[in-house]
């Protein structure tokens, strides 16, 4: 194809998309995501505490984002320890002149094990709004 | 062209000879992706096809190794947006592959990999298809250094 048509083409094509585009707010509905560490209400009701397995969190929760070790008071024997995190923008939302907004969400989750089995966790999920800004030019 | 980055979290060397023969679990999908395509059973295939070539290990089902996988991240894309403007509609994979020892469910290994096509025109066309291809293939570069690099050591 002619170099030129296929830029007019191009051109056509972005303007018919951009229409379509901002006709059905798709860019509204992009998604951002950092992991796949999104079923934490779902720890309290599938896993038990002195039941459940090492194997049973890898089903449910995937591979952890790190290992670790640590002694408690008053047995001091070592317990495995596996950690999980997720940082994902969950939604983007068109913005003004002022920048854009979006949701997001934050969480953590600890396991602790003795041998095999899950002895515990403790996780906190923080879910809000971020906003984006333009850097004001300052000079 | 995909382009990718990995990350592995080595827990043991790789130079025990039992390592050599593992079995290979069916791929988990953990994205959120609500298309067509079956991506766990996409990803089982892959990863079994690409272990099996890699020459690396043997297949088994009884194996005291396990070879986990999770599909992590799994966005088909566009190739006529990314014609339009690079990074739209780009297309994305993410997997993590862990190796486990089968007594006591202990970690030995865990590699990450993830690719994208954030860039071309409609030569970029399929490329959901082998994005997690992509993906695989540095996994099995990360367990070919691991299992290399351990077993020089222990020589």
């Amino acid at each position: 194809m002619n170099p030129k048509h296929a830029s007019l083409a191009r051109h056509i094509v972005i303007a018919y998309v951009c229409a379509l585009a901002l006709s059905s707010q798709c860019f509204a509905q992009r998604d951002v995501a950092t992991g796949p560490f999104a079923k934490v209400e779902e720890i309290e009701s599938q896993l038990k505490q002195g039941v459940s397995t090492k194997a049973d969190v890898q089903h449910l929760l995937g591979a952890p984002s790190g290992l670790g070790q640590a002694v408690f008071p008053p047995t001091y024997t070592p317990h495995e320890i596996w950690y999980y995190e997720d940082a994902e923008v969950t939604q983007i939302k068109s913005g003004g002149a002022d920048g854009m907004r979006g949701d997001m969400r934050f969480q953590q989750l600890i396991l602790f094990f003795d041998g095999e089995t899950m002895t515990g966790y403790a996780w906190t999920s923080n879910s809000g709004e971020i906003m984006g800004n333009q850097v004001k030019d300052a000079r | 062209m995909a382009v990718g980055e990995s990350v592995v979290l080595v827990k043991e060397d790789g130079s025990d000879k039992e390592y050599t023969l593992i079995t290979v679990q069916p791929c988990v999908d953990r994205t959120e992706y609500d298309g067509t395509a079956d991506i766990g059973n996409m990803g089982t295939e892959k990863l079994q096809e690409k272990v099996r070539d890699s020459g690396l290990f043997e297949i088994s089902e009884s194996a005291e190794i396990l070879l986990t996988c999770d599909i992590e991240r799994f966005i088909e894309g566009s190739a006529l947006k990314r014609w339009i403007m690079p990074g739209w509609g780009s297309t994305q994979g993410a997997v993590s592959v862990m190796l486990v020892r089968k007594d006591g469910y202990k970690i030995l290994a865990n590699f990450k990999s993830q690719a994208s096509v954030d860039a071309g025109g409609f030569y970029t066309l399929g490329a959901e298809e082998y994005i997690l291809d992509s993906a695989f293939n540095e996994i099995i570069k990360q367990l070919r250094d691991w299992f290399d690099k351990s077993t020089n050591n222990a020589l």
